[in-house]
């Protein structure tokens, strides 16, 4: 028992001496090596989850791009700006709140009791008697409170700026309707940005009704409507208004007005208003390692999550496939006879099977059940193996019986030895190198297929899971189709050669192995 | 063994294949159906539903129009029958090209039109993609294993696997992004008014359509092709037979063309005749990348639309090629290298 120990360990170490001098083969296990442990690190590598959308803004490219010239001028990513949300109460003292009649507090936990009103500021207001509305955009607004604060800017003018803040109303009285404006001061003019009356939270006598949706608190979320405060009194989209903004380094001064429309007849008005979670977002151009892609997603966390879907098919695909092979075609080589003959009939069949097709079909019918759906990528490696494993056993089989034929087993036969020392000393040792190899070039190719199939959105069906077949394919519309974001070749490329890389380095690993156990194309 | 009795046997496995494979195709599209949606229902109905019409043609009138199609297609499936003669009457649909109706549109689209407006671009975008992907990596392996172990072999080596584990959406999407760099207009696969266009125009915008795919299928197809070329290749130049000819003071392209690739032409011819086989299975991904209309997008498009009675037909008619092509592939073997016929 020890001696067969130590000859394993003697044949591991000749078999990495062996390897280390094949160059391919070393660079083929570097590749995997690298990917491996951005699969297995993952969550300390990319801590950020790789479908949060807008980690930053849209279309970043990655921060290292902006050493190349066509990037010099673009900021680094800087968000939040001004912290200004309402987490502590000291935060809230920094704010500048006036408006008639104003009584605040902080509302930690009231109703509605839900995570994000904790340390929420509550806020008491009554319109004057008989004022004029002033609001300029939306005709009937008065404002019944403002809040502000100041903020330093310093910095290159971001791509896109963005507002955000909850916003609700919990009892109305003679108010019809209430929103929110914004104004941003620059040191050279003033702008403002308004919710619109899209956004408005309206209610009835005293219940809170939201207008467009069932969530309670609404993020009112304003990127383009920026209007000029001395300029045109209507809603105009302008195009890049963050250039327009943010063009000079200084002081500049972030308000938010609150709007109450009288209801109808009354001549005053009272409202309790809810605000929290105010912030003020400058987006750079360049974020992180990779950027970001169309929603602000990080690319490099989706790349590195995407890695563990194609190492864990192709790997348990690939193991699983010429496994089962290696065990048929040592038993149908060992055997021979109709044994033999079944397995190639059997391959026979399978090799006319339309594999592709076959499997996308397969995939397709197992993700549109929803009792399968969330176990797809283990039953396509199931698929996998099912439609693999024969041509893998022939292979092994034919090996098998060129070692059968060989003399030293004549002649261990001829001693008296027995079918399982004939398998474990002679068949075995010179089968394994084969179905090392295999197992390299089989994970190459089941990676290739699975990326495939996760590109034409069959695996996934929709539901919320990143591989890099599927970033490719969210990619590609983007890559293919808007030569203005330079075809975001750092969300589209990544994942493309990623496949490519990992692929090919299981490619070269397998030929280094088949040249380690097959002398005849080592001595070229 | 005669090669008359060798062609014998192999046409005997050919006809058993054949046979499995109608059987496998009818009995994989009476399960994959259950999985997805029928909710329980016994398979007649369910059948029945998912062939209905989505809506009646203009002018019938519901109820009747839809009861008289069920009871249609009950006959036509033959619901009524056993199993046995189930099975008969779709080998018998097989044998009239009656493949049935396209999913939701029972008594009006039938699946072996799709096919056939379909099946000329995809036989064109494989057919010449597959040939120049063979002249070019044959080409390109005699050139490399000539010059063995020199620079230019391990650069045909290094760049040809390379491209060969790119996967074929990927660089599908590289070249359209090429050709937008190019062009500077955005990519756009087969313009419809194109195909519905005449002479000249029609033909224009069918090769415009073609190139990229084109480019695509025959750079993927390269690599296999060359690597074997250049294996076997090497195999032949080290045979005794070339030091033999070298010794007798031959010039070196005649050894090399003459002796050497002659004897290396054997598993090229086989896998030819096979990729010829697989043509329709291969460009279900590179037709749906580019919206090229052939029948590997009329399938993925199928799969889409848990379109079964087109899936089953595309099913069989790949899988018939194949057998067909794996058959011609063996017989060109028997004929090219005598020791397969004798063995």
């Amino acid at each position: 028992m020890s001696s067969q120990g130590r000859n394993l360990l003697s044949d591991l170490k000749r078999l990495t001496k062996l390897f280390i001098k094949s160059k391919i083969g070393v660079v083929g296990l570097i590749v995997i090596v690298f990917f491996v442990v951005l699969a297995i690190f993952a969550p300390i590598l990319a801590p950020i989850p790789p479908l949060d959308h807008k980690v930053a803004a849209a279309y970043d490219v990655p921060s290292w791009a902006t050493l190349l010239p066509e990037y010099r001028n673009v900021a680094v990513d800087q968000t939040p700006i001004a912290t200004i949300g309402f987490s502590s109460q000291q935060e809230v003292a920094s704010w500048d709140l006036s408006g008639n009649n104003l009584t605040w507090s902080i509302a930690p936990g009231v109703t509605p009791p839900s995570p994000t009103v904790t340390g929420s500021l509550y806020v008491n207001a009554s319109l004057p008697a008989n004022a004029t509305a002033n609001d300029p955009y939306l005709p009937g607004g008065v404002v019944l409170f403002s809040m502000s604060q100041s903020f330093k800017f310093s910095g290159a003018s971001p791509p896109a700026f963005e507002v955000t803040t909850n916003l609700e109303a919990t009892e109305m009285t003679n108010i019809s309707r209430i929103y929110a404006n914004f104004i941003i001061f620059t040191p050279k003019g003033n702008y403002s940005l308004s919710s619109g009356p899209t956004f408005s939270a309206t209610l009835g006598s005293t219940v809170m009704i939201l207008s467009s949706n069932a969530t309670k608190w609404h993020p009112i979320d304003i990127t383009s409507w920026l209007l000029s405060t001395s300029g045109i009194p209507s809603y105009t989209s302008i195009g890049n208004p963050s250039e327009l903004v943010f063009n000079q380094t200084g002081d500049y001064r972030l308000e938010m007005q609150v709007m109450g429309v009288r209801a109808g007849g009354a001549t005053t008005g009272m409202a309790s208003v809810y605000v929290s979670s105010m912030e003020l977002h400058l987006d750079g151009g360049a974020y992180g390692i990779l950027g970001t892609d169309k929603l602000g997603n990080d690319v490099w966390s989706q790349l590195v999550w995407g890695s563990q879907i194609s190492m864990m098919v192709g790997i348990a695909a690939g193991l699983g496939s010429v496994g089962i092979g290696a065990i048929a075609g040592i038993a149908a080589g060992y055997i021979g006879g109709l044994f033999s003959d079944m397995l190639g009939r059997v391959t026979d069949f399978f090799l006319v099977l339309p594999f592709l097709p076959l499997l996308i079909v397969v995939t397709s019918i197992i993700a549109a059940n929803p009792l399968l759906i969330s176990t797809v990528y283990f039953w396509i490696i199931l698929v996998f193996i099912t439609l693999t494993w024969p041509f893998i056993a022939i292979l092994i089989r034919a090996q098998t019986k060129t070692v059968k034929e060989r003399q030293f087993v004549e002649a261990s036969r001829a001693v008296g030895g027995g079918t399982g020392h004939i398998l474990r000393r002679h068949i075995l040792p010179n089968v394994m190198g084969l179905v090392y190899s295999q197992v390299a070039l089989n994970v190459s190719g089941f990676i290739l297929l699975d990326a495939a199939l996760d590109f034409l959105g069959i695996a996934a069906h929709g539901r919320p899971i990143i591989s890099w077949g599927i970033m490719l394919a969210n990619a590609l519309p983007d890559a293919t189709g808007d030569p203005i974001h330079s075809y975001v070749w750092w969300w589209f490329l990544p994942p493309g050669v990623s496949i490519a890389l990992l692929s090919l380095a299981f490619v070269l690993v397998g030929y280094a192995l088949d040249s380690i156990f097959n002398p005849r194309l080592r001595a070229r | 063994m005669g090669l008359r009795r060798y062609i014998g046997k192999r046409l005997v496995y050919t006809v058993i294949l054949l046979v499995l494979i109608v059987l496998f195709n009818y009995f994989l599209f009476q399960v994959l159906p259950f999985l997805v949606n029928c909710n329980g229902l016994p398979y007649e109905k369910c059948a029945e539903n998912m062939y209905l019409p989505q809506q009646p043609p203009r002018g019938a009138v519901n109820f009747n129009y839809i009861a008289a199609v069920r009871a249609r297609i009950s006959k036509d499936f033959g619901f009524q029958d056993p199993l046995l003669v189930r099975v008969g009457l779709y080998i018998k649909n097989l044998f009239t090209g009656n493949f049935g109706f396209n999913i939701g549109s029972y008594g009006t689209n039938p699946v072996i039109q799709t096919i056939q407006y379909a099946a000329p671009y995809t036989i064109l975008l494989i057919g010449s993609s597959t040939i120049a992907a063979f002249a070019i990596g044959i080409g390109l392996g005699v050139i490399a294993a000539a010059k063995r172990g020199q620079f230019v072999d391990i650069g045909f080596l290094a760049v040809l696997l390379f491209l060969n584990s790119l996967p074929v959406f990927f660089l599908g999407a590289i070249l359209q992004l090429l050709q937008i760099y190019v062009t500077r207009t955005t990519y756009i696969s087969v313009p419809g008014e194109t195909l519905l266009k005449t002479g000249w125009p029609f033909y224009e915008g069918l090769l415009k359509a073609l190139f990229l795919p084109f480019l695509t299928l025959t750079f993927a197809g390269i690599g296999g092709v060359f690597l074997t070329q250049r294996a076997v290749m090497m195999d032949a130049v080290q045979e005794d037979y070339i030091l033999t000819a070298r010794a007798k003071g031959l010039p070196e392209r005649t050894v090399l063309f003459k002796h050497a690739f002659r004897n290396a032409v054997l598993p090229i011819v086989t896998a030819f005749a096979l990729s010829i086989g697989f043509i329709l299975s291969g460009a279900v991904i590179t037709e749906t990348v580019f919206g090229y209309p052939g029948l590997g997008l009329a399938l993925f498009n199928a799969v889409v639309q848990l379109d079964f009675p087109l899936e089953q037909a595309l099913f069989f008619i790949i899988a018939v090629m194949v057998v067909i092509a794996v058959f011609i592939a063996d017989i060109l073997h028997g004929f090219l290298d005598p020791r397969v016929v004798t063995a």
